[in-house]
């Protein structure tokens, strides 16, 4: 009974605690190679789209995946969705044993053979595995195991492998060889696993292996079905029958072709980027190979160069002047590529001739390898620049993406292309075409109609719907962005107002064809999201819809709610707070000095706008008359603040953020890596912080602050003085060392009480430093003394004095600043008299390093930061009564006045003739040089009447920033090490394959994965 | 028990145990014994003998993990000794014919498929493994290797007794000298040091390691204060950190000190302390050996992995640099510079007072690692300077042509920061990967890089990878000759892993892993010796060395444990 007992509890407890335990078949998958393999006697291998057969389900699909770590390939029959085990007498899964670690793996055209390049010492060479043996023997054959295999040896190893065809000759015959006569066949014929790839399906031609060999530079040319003639088992030299050399032309020099919207400013003195040409010093080395018809592009791991291969007569392939990777943002930079993908052929509606484009992997890009576009269609072999990578328009408002590269927040370890439709069959003619764009209009008419969204989005143009070509980047870590090559559905995928004008509107909208919005009957023919760049070719395509309403969630650039004011002082009067509100839009396409367009904003779903009318016939948006009013004017105590969110580029917007409108705030968090380096008697210092690059961060001396004065039209008489006021400062935010630190009692503290007070020179030196620089107890309210102006700012140090100092007292203070705050205090730069804008991006300004690594400003020379800025400078009201004190003497001391001689002051409202302040401020008004717009904000700031302290702060959130679409395997495992990808075009499965995951397969049309992959 | 229970118990029973000094058993000093740390000395001018370019000495660090005695131990062992106890490889008789002793090469028997050559230079072909005779094949599984264990007793030089539970050692030679900017030279008398981490105590023990010219080195190759009355044991004023009446900031130790690494001359020596945010800085002061100066605090929690960053080259050679400090950690995703600063010594009034010098290590810039979908766990870190050395070669030879005008001056300027940064690699466990990177190009800094790493790349390997050694391996070419055929020395990334019994070699050249070393239990520490074509693995486990073959012109037995030094001995718990 009690044994009874304890087996029952054991019972229980076992099934109340199932450990599943997932044992996995395959270690270390590599790379994937499909085979379509029928039910023919012996199973032969048929073109991959001859799979699946649904009808008699005779073909299988059969994935072969190598494993680095075992020397094999795993083989997967996807339609009995199964992983084979090839050796069912051995305990455990066996695969196909190769005879060393396999690297590239490639399918013939119609499927006969699959040939896997391996490497190991003594052990280089190619494997041909005949589709009739890739499967469990049956009965009566001998074991799979390394016999079984045709094999051959080659000097070094091989790299990538890509299958070409020779084509028939004009006589219509196949050469067996390239070689000329051809050699006499091998002496024995693997019988026991035939293959046939000279009259398999497929294009007519024989195959040839075009294999990579990086160690001795070169490209050689093997044939396929000499190397499955082999005698299987052996391990005899590969018979190259061409070698390629890969040393095309180089021109002396070249560089990339600069769209309209990044030519440095007419005028402007900037010198032309020095590319860095290809070193033909480095020998070329090849990487990933890509063959497309009758050409091959191979990446150089060692020169920057991707070499093209005419393959037109693979014997005797010429090498084709090469395309030549550069870097926008490194031009110094020599760009060596690791992997590429040449896509199809993409041919539409309105553009016959079609485009084709080549991806190609930055493999040392900091910090994560990128991807590089050219445009094969736009190759002149003369023109060497129109071979560099393309550099996209639009730039200036994609803060996170380089101009001429797809970076993202991990390397890519792989690249590929999918061109793919579901026509929608004409209800006049019932047939589908291929390659029909959406098209808006609402008076056109025609099957290109039917790919316009529904009401609810369900079907049409929206992101779930891939139609056109794409690209996928695989990540290192999980991911696989998708990218927007040439996407079908692009022209509806827009607003619904239109703009025949030449200038982008506040959407990004330019050179319409129509005037009227986007609407028929009612119905929008277009998504009517936020911006006309939702699709931009060679860009992340965008997850969701960028459109903030009710049925969709907030998903275009909105605010959460309206910014909130916070000071760390005393509470402000709300009629006394400084305001932020936001302001009309300049109207680009009117010529009249006045024209404006509505200040708009979503809050959440709910759309606000500044609309002098509402109802039919005005503009939208203020044409609905449920519409909310966003208030402008700052003296409306009533109106909340505000600001608007550009929508020109929802690419500017990187997810939800935080942003901070900080009064004097700080430019980086604080650091304590910073050394103040004071000589003797000087009453200037050294702030030395090799790492803080300081120009990186932003920082801005009184010279640098000067150009934003003129820009602010600051009196020239009082410039001086306003770049000193404007000019950063830096903050010593870190506390004494503590009070039994040695410093006090051996170090140079000893000192710092007869430096502070020499009357009181036995006063502890930490107590005479925190009675002159203040503790640290309220960190939002240090004591100024700790102030250091910037005289000059360079990447790794800062010159400062004291703050507001004068003749001998700046020698002393730096001297009690220099023996109080030893090494390793914490410190902070901050902006001085203007608000800062934090969050949202590192570095949205343009400050960079000039001539003698001086902080200066890069905008007039680098166009991509012309819209980047974090700096705003309040308007003031010259009618408003400043807040006033009383001195020592009993006068009355004006704290601020709002004049433009004021050092302290950015901009003075203008005054109407009737003595009116003209208020707020309108785009080319007075004072319009201080509507504040950078890439995710535009509004203006009015001083209160109470003098601002530190730290005041208005704090508002975005929401609907861009989420790129992705396929991610973090749902299949949470240590994902994707290492290939693949494309199975019948299906519409992506294929990744993962170290420890296996072989993935996801579904295009929905993104989800198909189950029950993966399989490991 | 399962290998890695049976490690865990005994991590419970280490972190339960307290070591008292002076109590239990004395270490045999001269048995490997769960080895953790394994050093060369330098490639360079020894012994004031430029021809001895080779290293000359092995350092293995051991741990008594098993608390079986009350200390533990620091062997030396000869690595010529070494080299000519170890089987040559070989393709073919000529290449044993170099020392004309008549051995020929253990080939493949025609007569006798079965029989499995060794590939090794060989006496009698009969007895490849000679009088030692060869290893029970179902032991080369648990003890890979064709051979028996060779006895190190031979070429053993020296020992001395440590603190329980070293975690690693290092080489450094003296820095005793400087130039006219202040660098440090090779010390004449070519003297160097040993520094050790200790867990036991929680201290930094130093050991001075003797030149072979002085007399005291018949006697031990290591002067640490031993023969004290603690048996060859290292004294207590050679070991730092536990006193802090010892430096002049009061500061301590704290537990677990783990990673250690220093500045190319040992002036700077840097310990990272796992059960804490924080990194220790000790300065060496010379005769009186290092003192903690310095902790680097508000660190992420378990500080592992730590590499010194090579110094960059400067137009200017008076341009100050600060040593800077890559920090790798187990709970957080990413890697921290560190930065050690020196203010000026302060010199009071009082005569009595010694000059007081204030050292800073500070976290200066950090970067997140990106390139793993978990990212966290990173262990060892390795920074590979030789892409920037050979650039910067080619700069001084285009200055030295160009002349010392300020053009040419700025040419320099522009060619050095212009150089390939260095590589810099990691080891990753969630998921067990190998990062691939380099330090971060940027022209805002006079050195041409932020000094932080970029990871381009992450390549899968098997569970458990720990460490990361940046060593050489010979490969044919033609600058080298050992009486075989001629060789090169080629870089190659060495990444073990500890759970999976493996040793991933890379090569950055061709981007990939170019072969797994199958090892016995517990590969831990890792010394390269390429010049030899060798590399020694201290199996921490069993406690002993394996021996792997480097030299890519013998194909057959590269990347192969090829011998085995002392005898391997399982854990007493699976005895």
């Amino acid at each position: 009974m009690l044994g009874l007992s304890v087996a029952a509890a054991v019972l229980a407890s076992c099934t109340q605690n199932p450990i599943t335990v997932n044992l996995h078949a395959m270690q270390s998958s590599g790379k994937v190679s499909f085979v379509c393999r029928g039910a023919d006697n012996p199973a032969k291998g048929h073109k991959l789209d001859e799979c699946p057969d649904y009808e008699a389900g005779s073909r299988h699909t059969i994935a072969l995946v190598t494993q680095t770590f075992t020397n094999e390939v795993a083989v997967v029959d996807l339609a009995a969705q199964q992983i084979a085990d090839i050796d069912r007498t051995t305990p455990g899964y066996s695969f196909l044993r190769v005879g060393a670690m396999p690297g590239s793996i490639v399918t013939t055209p119609g499927g006969a053979a699959t040939f896997v390049g391996v490497t190991g010492p003594e052990k280089n060479g190619i494997f041909a595995l005949p589709s009739t043996c890739i499967m469990p023997p049956m009965v009566g054959e001998e074991a799979r195991d390394l016999t079984t295999w045709p094999a051959c040896h080659l000097s070094s190893e091989p790299g990538d492998i890509a299958v070409v065809v020779d084509p028939v000759q004009v006589n219509g015959a196949q050469r067996e060889s390239c070689l000329n006569p051809a050699p006499s066949p091998p002496t024995s014929t693997n019988v026991d696993c035939p293959a046939d790839t000279v009259n398999e399906a497929g294009p007519v031609g024989r195959r040839k292996l075009l294999v990579a060999l990086p160690r001795e530079h070169k490209v050689i040319l093997l044939d396929a079905q000499r190397l499955l003639d082999q005698q299987a088992g052996k391990f005899p030299e590969c018979e190259p029958e061409a070698t390629f050399a890969l040393d095309a032309e180089i021109p002396a020099s070249y560089s990339q072709i600069l769209p309209e919207d990044l030519k440095p400013t007419a005028g402007a003195m900037c010198a032309s980027p020095t590319y860095a040409t290809a070193d033909k010093s480095e020998l070329p080395t090849p990487g990933g190979i890509a063959a497309l018809g009758e050409r091959a592009y191979v990446a150089d791991t060692s020169r920057a160069v991707v070499h093209v291969l005419d393959l037109s007569d693979p014997c005797a392939a010429q090498e084709l002047p090469p395309l030549l990777p550069l870097s926008y943002e490194q031009p110094w930079r020599s760009v060596k590529t690791s992997r590429v993908a040449v896509s199809p052929l993409s041919t539409t509606s309105k553009n016959p001739r079609g485009q084709q484009f080549l991806y190609a992997i930055d493999q040392d890009d900091q910090p994560a390898a990128s991807v590089m576009v050219f445009d094969l269609t736009a190759v002149d072999p003369n023109k060497p620049d129109t071979r560099t990578p393309l550099i996209f328009e639009g730039a200036k408002r994609q803060p996170y993406m380089p101009a001429d590269r797809l970076r993202f927040n991990a390397p890519v370890q792989d690249v590929s292309f999918v061109l793919r439709d579901f026509p929608k069959p004409d209800p006049t003619t019932g047939a589908g075409e291929f390659g029909l764009l959406c098209e808006p209009d609402p008076s056109a008419s025609g099957p290109g109609t039917l790919y316009r969204p529904n009401s609810d989005f369900s079907d049409g143009a929206r992101p779930i719907n891939l139609r056109g070509l794409f690209g996928f980047a695989m990540l290192t870590n999980g991911q696989v962005a998708v990218i927007d090559a040439d996407d079908f559905d692009a022209p509806c995928r827009r607003p619904v107002t239109a703009n025949k004008g030449s200038e982008e509107d506040i959407h990004g909208c330019k050179g319409d064809d129509i005037s009227t919005p986007y609407v028929l009957n009612g119905a929008n023919t277009v998504t009517n999201e936020s911006s006309c760049h939702i699709v931009e070719p060679h860009r992340p395509r965008s997850a969701s819809l960028s459109i903030s309403s009710s049925t969709n969630g907030v998903r275009a650039p909105s605010l959460r709610t309206f910014p909130q004011f916070s000071t760390p002082s005393a509470t402000v009067p709300v009629a006394k707070q400084p305001r932020m509100m936001a302001t009309d839009f300049d109207d680009p396409n009117s010529n009249a000095q006045s024209a404006t367009l509505p200040a708009q904003v979503n809050v959440g779903s709910q759309l606000y706008a500044n609309c002098a009318k509402k109802g039919a016939g005005q503009p939208p948006p203020c044409d609905d008359e449920s519409i909310s009013s966003l208030a402008t004017d700052p003296g409306d105590d009533n109106a909340p603040n505000s600001l608007t969110l550009p929508l020109m580029e929802p690419r500017s917007y990187s997810g939800d953020q935080t942003l901070q409108l900080v009064y004097e705030g700080p430019l980086f968090p604080a650091r304590n890596s910073g050394f103040l380096q004071v000589a003797d008697g000087d009453s200037q210092g050294i702030l030395q912080d090799r790492d803080a690059n300081f120009c990186g961060a932003g920082v801005e001396d009184s010279d640098t602050i000067r150009e934003r004065g003129v820009a602010l039209k600051i009196p020239q008489s009082s410039l001086d003085a306003w770049s000193q006021a404007h000019a950063d400062y830096v903050q010593i935010t870190g506390d004494f060392p503590a009070a039994d630190d040695q410093y006090w009692a051996q170090g140079q503290g000893t000192q710092c009480a007869a430096k502070i007070n020499a009357m009181k020179s036995t006063v502890p030196g930490r107590d005479a430093c925190v009675g002159k620089f203040g503790n640290i107890d309220n960190p939002a309210i240090l004591n100024t003394k700790r102030n250091l102006s910037i005289l000059k700012a360079a990447t790794g140090e800062l010159t400062v004095t004291p703050q507001g100092c004068t003749g001998k007292n700046c020698i002393d203070t730096l001297d009690q600043l220099d023996c109080c705050f030893p090494a390793g205090t914490a410190y902070t730069v901050r902006a001085s008299n203007q608000w800062l804008v934090i969050g949202g991006g590192v570095g949205i300004h343009d400050i960079g390093v000039g001539p003698g690594n001086r902080c200066v400003h890069t905008a007039s020379c680098d166009a991509r930061k012309e819209l980047y800025g974090q700096r705003v400078f309040e308007v003031c009201d010259p009618k408003v009564p400043f807040e006033t004190h009383t001195d020592e003497e009993n006068k009355v001391v004006v704290d601020s006045y709002c004049e433009a001689n004021n050092p302290k002051v950015g901009c003075v409202a203008g005054v109407d003739s009737t003595g009116k302040t003209q208020l707020p401020v309108q785009p080319n008004g007075e004072a319009s040089q201080c509507i504040f717009e950078n890439l995710t904000s535009r509004f203006v700031v009015y001083r209160g009447e109470q003098v601002n302290v530190p730290n005041m702060a208005f704090t508002w959130q975005t929401s609907g920033g861009f989420v790129p679409q992705s396929i991610s395997l973090l749902p299949l495992t949470s240590a994902a090490s994707p290492q290939s990808l693949g494309y199975l075009p019948e299906q519409g499965w992506l294929a990744v394959v993962d170290s420890t995951v296996g072989l993935a397969l996801f579904d295009l049309n929905s993104l989800g994965v198909v189950l029950p992959s993966p399989y490991f | 028990m399962r290998p890695l229970l049976r490690l865990a118990a005994l991590s419970v029973l280490l972190l339960n145990a307290c070591y008292p000094p002076g109590d239990g058993k004395a270490p045999p000093l001269d048995e490997i014994y769960f080895p953790t740390g394994a050093a060369l000395d330098g490639s360079w001018e020894f012994d004031r003998r430029p021809e001895t370019t080779k290293s000359q000495y092995l350092y293995i660090a051991n741990s008594d993990f098993d608390l079986q005695y009350r200390s533990s131990s620091l062997i030396s062992y000869n690595l010529d000794l070494l080299s000519d106890r170890i089987p040559r490889s070989c393709n073919t008789n000529e290449d044993c014919n170099a020392k004309g002793d008549g051995w020929v090469c253990d080939t493949p028997t025609p007569n006798d498929t079965k029989r499995v050559p060794t590939y090794y230079c060989v006496q009698d072909v009969a007895k490849p493994c000679g009088d030692s005779g060869e290893r029970v094949s179902a032991d080369q599984v648990l003890y890979p290797g064709r051979c028996n264990p060779l006895d190190p007793a031979d070429m053993r030089v020296s020992s001395v007794g440590i603190g329980a539970f070293a975690s690693d050692v290092i080489w450094r030679p003296n820095c005793d000298t400087t130039d006219a900017n202040g660098e440090c030279e090779n010390d004449p008398e070519g003297r160097s040091r040993l520094f050790i981490p200790v867990r036991g105590d929680s201290t930094l023990h130093w050991i001075d390691v003797l030149n072979d010219d002085d007399p005291k080195w018949q006697e031990n190759q290591f002067d640490c204060g031993q023969n004290n009355g603690d048996e060859d044991g290292c004294d207590a004023a050679h070991r730092s950190g536990d006193t802090p009446d010892d430096n002049i900031d009061r500061l301590e130790q704290n537990p677990e000190p783990f990673g250690v690494d220093a500045t190319e001359y040992g002036e700077f020596v840097v310990v990272t302390n796992q059960t804490t945010g924080t990194v220790s800085l000790y300065h060496d002061e010379g005769v009186k050996g290092p003192m903690l100066v310095s902790i680097a605090s508000g660190l992420p929690f378990a500080p592992i992995g730590i590499a010194a960053i090579p110094k960059p080259t400067f137009a200017e050679p008076t341009t100050k640099y600060e040593p800077g400090f890559l920090v790798t950690y187990r709970n957080a995703a990413q890697v921290d510079l560190l930065r050690a600063h020196e203010e000026p010594p302060f010199t009071s009034d009082d005569s009595a007072r010694p000059p007081y010098t204030r050292y800073t290590l500070r976290r200066a810039a950090s970067v997140p690692v990106n390139a793993n979908s978990l990212n966290f766990d990173q262990r060892g870190i390795a920074i590979d300077k030789s892409p920037r050395v050979a650039d910067y070669d080619k700069c001084a030879n285009t200055a030295a042509q160009c002349g010392a005008s300020d053009e040419c001056k700025a040419a320099l300027e522009t060619c050095l920061r212009s150089a390939h940064q260095p590589a810099v690699f990691a080891a990753s466990r969630a998921p067990a990967s190998f990062l691939v990177g380099a330090m971060t190009t940027d022209l805002n800094f006079v050195s041409g890089t932020s000094e932080l790493p970029s990871f381009t790349d992450s390549l899968p390997l098997s569970v458990g990878p720990s460490r990361v050694v940046v060593g050489k391996v010979r490969v044919p070419g033609t600058t080298f000759h050992d009486g075989s055929s001629s060789y090169d020395l080629a870089s190659r990334i060495f990444i073990v892993c500890f759970d999976s019994r493996r040793i991933f070699v890379y090569d950055p050249a061709r981007r990939a892993i170019e072969a797994i070393v199958s090892t016995g239990r517990g590969p831990h520490a890792l010394a390269v010796d390429g010049e030899r074509g060798l590399a020694y693995v201290a199996h921490f486990t069993d406690s002993y060395l394996g021996v792997i073959s480097l030299d890519l012109r013998f194909p057959k037995t590269y990347a192969a444990i090829v011998a085995s030094i002392g005898t391997p001995k399982a854990p007493r718990s699976s005895k």
